[in-house]
């Protein structure tokens, strides 16, 4: 039987997916990276294997990812068109965070008001408006949850729920190296509890010694050619120097508030730091040493800030729910609630605090829900996707090229171009494993800013490149009009649509 | 499934010797038969190849004290009476050795045989073991030395038991700190040894109540019979020290391999050649932190950190400290195994993950083998000299090889030519500060600036100076220089140097200015 504040998370549920898919649909096509993993279920549907050995990326190159999510999704691709299942499936896992964070939340504060607080904000986090996203992100965010959520419930109801703890977790494992956020936040946690002298079960010990060997293994399994070849430095992904600071920017507070949204992320914050200096709730203090970990994994430049923002988003907005419960209590024990005696006597002391909770939660849900549904909804008109005229640009080269073509365009371009035309790109934003990384970005470079002929001729010749792409976003990039090497006889104009022109490379060094 | 992994490892626990000789065997064949089946020469690394070198050098009356290793000196009898692939089985036999005398020592101290049982199977399954015992190492020779001259120490014949003082003396040779950290544990074994016998002294004296001559009689039979040979192995410990840093200018840290790639080189998961698996580095830490409440154990912690300062300045340590870390590694899954578990299934579950994770390294491991230098190619490439008349007789037998320090130890095999040497240089370290510079004033060969040089005014005179014929350039040497700006082999298109030979990415080129003056 579903109680009133089941029908309320669902009734949250539904009204973001709702908003969510009306905002995928509206806005055409997907984000840069999906298509990567859009061609990636393709090839599950076509040979029932991932695309390891990926043909197209850099003009062939071995890639190693890890494949759950492409299988569930290729599962769902059967029975509906691979587009719409790439934009419902993401945002129906995105809403499934909603009741997982309510009951995080309840463990924690054990209370339904605060908890629907938290529902409501992880429902309407700016940052995990990514409508137009298909990666692997919210599917393991839901299953990083629900580990933490089974992670505390071991805690005390022990043994049965272990099996849901090591499922979720193994899920977890097998969809996304997200999972290193939950390993290093656990041992953080240890390593707090130890400090802080703060008492850990035993069987807490055991999970996180037996989820970190784990999580070691299966990342050792599938990427090991990567550790092989990297070291410690498959952190960064072998993102060139150049660029890697789009993937790790310094920490911004601007964008952090924009992201997360004022409320949540003030009243976590300051939850965090006056938790501190209390006696430790044993749930709470483990999100809080989440919370620490991932901060100072994205202060270090560990993981990328979008999906630390994202994780701790959602960790925040539960931690919100203890913020709430502690002006709740602050009110009792201040001369607010002796000034409130004097205005109405009759009331009692509990109707009195009832009566403040809900004029507070009426002032926090009306400052709340518009505070973050507008940047939220922003967020989402304003999502990095890619253009549709360039998507008509590359539907052209499928039909006008060689199918060996190399064909360079901009690097956030590169899954597309593969996606759409089938043919091989010079670079994208997969820079694992490839070798030359950097020589190969300062030669994209060149190609689109360089001034000599020749230079670029050997360049083309030595990447085999026979197009090239000028976008308006790699104009954009490199702020440029055009190419500035064009010769007619080297260079012939085969197509143009809506300020994207496409060259043809007609001669090479040692023809021309 | 907890079930099948319980008895399983009772299974394991029973048969422990079987299982550990019949991995050893496995581990040590498979290695060899990967080289063999993708037709690589059989023995690989550097130091192999210095071994072999510094052997034929005494088999050729070039005998120079300060060049020559200990463990050339056992393979003499192998490469005086058969080509130098049978060398092979000189680490097969240590292991096999060294294997019986550890277990024959566990077994006779009564020392806790599970603990042995897990040190043995953690050391076969890590990569620095399969390096060791696939090749010519010193770590193998110094183990199986310090166990036989524990073994001797341990018998009741005296006359035995003087044989390890000449065993112990050798020690010091490998290196300084290899001799020191001798000492440390010989130290710590001579007590253990010491206060047993006091003890069985004290309870055969119980037993027969002897009478006080009787008691003055064992003690000076126990001084004479036990203590007197543990303290000549001492004392010639000791002796070795002095006799190899006075005579045989023998180092600290003995010849610098490198000091670069810390982790990479310590954790064979990410690249390194040897190492230790990444779950057996974090079970050492796991064990370091156990094993510092254990009163016993405490005489490791000074070893540990000993090799892990040596080993940061010379990455030659990383077997003996890796050999330490496993010990580590060993006590925290006892310790796993010991501990009662609230979740007893995830602790089967753990274990099992943990043995799984350390085979997949190891034979991931195994896997990389055929990669490792010497490839057929280099062998082929090096032997080609030789079997061109024109450049090994026309040319004065004392010119050199210019290489990357990587290579020396094979040329200087391969060929009747010397390498230019780094032997006494942070070879890695300095190349990365002398990259980015394409002119230097000073250029010596006797490190790898050279290949840092653009400018012959620069360059042909340090390569006359000494002596330099032959440039080696391997995939190596292009991966880390191959710059088309600059550099050494930039300058190669000059017309003095002469392209000899060259197939699937290995070049021999010719310095040909003496020449070209000498016809003038």
């Amino acid at each position: 039987m579903l109680k009133r504040k089941h029908w309320i998370v669902l009734a949250i549920v539904l009204a973001t997916l709702t908003l969510r898919l009306i905002l995928a649909f509206t806005i055409p096509d997907f984000s840069p990276d999906s298509y990567f993993h859009l061609r990636q279920v393709e090839s599950i549907l076509e040979n029932g294997f991932p695309s390891y050995d990926d043909d197209l990326s850099y003009g062939g190159r071995d890639y190693i990812f890890l494949p759950l999510y492409h299988y569930l999704t290729a599962g769902f691709a059967l029975i509906f068109p691979l587009e719409f299942i790439a934009k419902f499936l993401n945002n129906l896992v995105f809403v499934l965070l909603i009741p997982v964070i309510f009951m995080i939340s309840e463990k924690i504060s054990k209370r339904e008001n605060s908890s629907l607080f938290a529902a409501i904000v992880a429902a309407l986090l700016p940052i995990n408006f990514m409508t137009n996203s298909f990666e692997p992100l919210a599917f393991s965010l839901l299953f990083l949850f629900l580990s933490i959520n089974y992670f505390l419930e071991c805690q005390k109801s022990g043994k049965r729920k272990v099996y849901y703890f090591i499922g979720s977790l193994i899920v977890l494992l097998l969809s996304s190296s997200l999972a290193s956020i939950l390993i290093f936040s656990l041992l953080f946690y240890l390593l707090l509890s130890n400090v802080e002298e703060t008492r850990t079960y035993k069987s807490e010990i055991e999970l996180i010694i037996f989820s970190t060997f784990l999580f070691l293994w299966i990342q050792l399994i599938f990427f090991k050619e990567i550790f092989l070849a990297e070291g410690f430095s498959f952190i960064w992904k072998n993102i060139p120097p150049q660029v890697l600071n789009e993937y790790f920017p310094q920490v911004s507070i601007t964008q952090t508030i924009f992201f997360i949204g004022i409320i949540p992320l003030l009243g976590g914050l300051f939850f965090i730091y006056s938790s501190m200096f209390e006696k430790k709730n044993k749930n709470l203090f483990l999100l809080v040493s989440f919370a620490i970990s991932s901060i100072i994994l994205t202060w270090f430049k560990l993981i990328p800030f979008r999906t630390a923002l994202a994780f701790l988003g959602l960790l925040l907005a539960i931690i919100f729910t203890s913020f709430y419960e502690q002006v709740i209590n602050f009110y009792q024990k201040t001369r607010l609630s002796t000034l409130d005696k004097k205005i109405s006597k009759k009331i009692n002391k509990v109707q009195k605090v009832k009566r403040f909770a809900d004029i507070t939660s009426t002032i926090i849900l009306i400052i709340l829900i518009p505070s973050m549904l507008i940047p939220a909804v922003g967020f989402s008109l304003q999502q990095d996707i890619i253009d549709q005229e360039i998507i008509v640009v590359f539907e052209h080269l499928k039909d006008n090229t060689n199918k060996n073509s190399v064909i360079l365009t901009d690097l956030e371009e590169g899954h597309a171009l593969s996606f759409f035309s089938g043919r091989k790109n010079f670079m994208d934003t997969n820079f694992n494993l490839i070798d030359d990384v950097e020589e190969r970005f300062e030669s994209f470079r060149t190609l689109y800013t360089g001034i000599f002929e020749t230079e670029a001729l050997k360049l083309l010749d030595k990447y085999n490149i026979r197009y090239i792409v000028v976008s308006e976003s790699v104009k954009e990039r490199f702020d440029i009009e055009g190419l500035n090497y064009l010769d007619q006889n080297c260079f012939e104009l085969e197509f143009s649509y809506q300020g994207n022109e496409v060259y043809e490379v007609t001669c090479s060094i040692e023809r021309s | 499934m907890d079930r099948i992994i319980k008895e399983n490892i009772t299974f394991v626990l029973k048969h422990k010797k079987k299982i550990i000789f019949a991995l050893l065997i496995i581990v040590i064949t498979v290695s060899i038969f990967m080289r063999y089946s993708q037709e690589k020469p059989l023995l690989f690394t550097p130091e192999a190849y210095t071994h072999l070198n510094s052997a034929e050098n005494i088999i050729g009356g070039n005998f120079f004290l300060s060049e020559s290793t200990l463990y050339s000196v056992f393979l003499l009898p192998i490469l005086f009476f058969f080509s130098y692939e049978f060398s092979l089985f000189l680490p097969i036999v240590l292991a096999i050795s060294s294997l019986l005398l550890f277990f024959t020592l566990v077994k006779e101290h009564k020392f806790d045989e599970e603990y042995a049982f897990f040190f043995a199977l953690f050391l076969i399954l890590s990569p620095v073991f399969i390096v060791s015992f696939s090749t010519l190492e010193d770590t193998t020779l110094f183990l199986f030395l310090f166990l036989l001259g524990c073994y001797l120490l341990n018998r009741k014949n005296r006359i035995l038991q003087y044989f390890a003082v000449p065993l112990f003396f050798l020690l010091p040779f490998f290196n300084l700190i290899v001799g020191i950290i001798s000492f440390l544990l010989l130290f710590k074994y001579s007590l253990f040894l010491h206060n047993k016998k006091r003890k069985s002294f004290k309870v055969n004296k119980k037993e027969s109540e002897k009478d006080l001559v009787d008691l003055a009689h064992e003690t000076w039979r126990l001084e004479k019979d036990f203590d007197t040979p543990l303290k000549f192995s001492l004392f010639s410990v000791f002796i070795g020290l002095i006799v190899s840093f006075v005579f045989f200018g023998r180092t600290l840290l003995g010849e610098l391999v490198s000091t670069q790639n810390f982790w990479q080189n310590l954790i064979s998961d990410f690249g390194g050649i040897g190492g230790i698996s990444l779950f057996v580095f974090l079970l050492a830490f796991i064990g370091f932190l156990v094993s510092w409440k254990k009163k016993e154990l405490v005489y490791l912690h000074p070893i540990f950190f000993l090799l892990l300062l040596a080993y940061f300045f010379n990455n030659a340590f990383l077997p003996l400290l890796s050999i330490v870390i496993v010990a580590f590694a060993a006590l925290s899954f006892k310790d796993f195994l010991e501990r009662d578990w609230l979740l007893e299934k995830l602790k089967h579950y753990t274990i099992f993950l943990l043995i799984l994770s350390i085979i997949f390294s190891g034979i991931t491991f195994i896997d990389r083998i055929p990669g490792f230098e010497p490839s057929e190619e280099a062998v082929f490439t090096l032997e080609w000299i030789s079997d061109h008349p024109r450049y090994t007789y026309l040319t004065d037998i004392r010119s050199k090889f210019l290489n990357i320090g990587e290579n020396e130890a094979f040329i200087e095999f391969f060929t009747p030519y010397r390498a230019s040497s780094f032997r006494q240089d942070f070879a890695r370290e300095k190349i990365e500060n002398i990259f980015n510079q394409n002119d230097i004033a000073t250029v010596s060969t006797e490190n790898q600036e050279a290949f840092s040089v653009t400018y012959t005014k620069n360059i042909f005179p340090a390569l006359q100076n000494d002596k330099i014929r032959f440039i080696y350039i391997d995939p190596l040497t292009k991966e880390r220089f191959g710059d088309e700006q600059g550099g050494l082999i930039f300058s190669l298109r000059n017309e003095n140097f002469k392209l000899i030979y060259s197939e699937n990415g290995y070049e021999l080129w010719l310095f040909t200015l003496d020449e070209i003056q000498a016809q003038k």
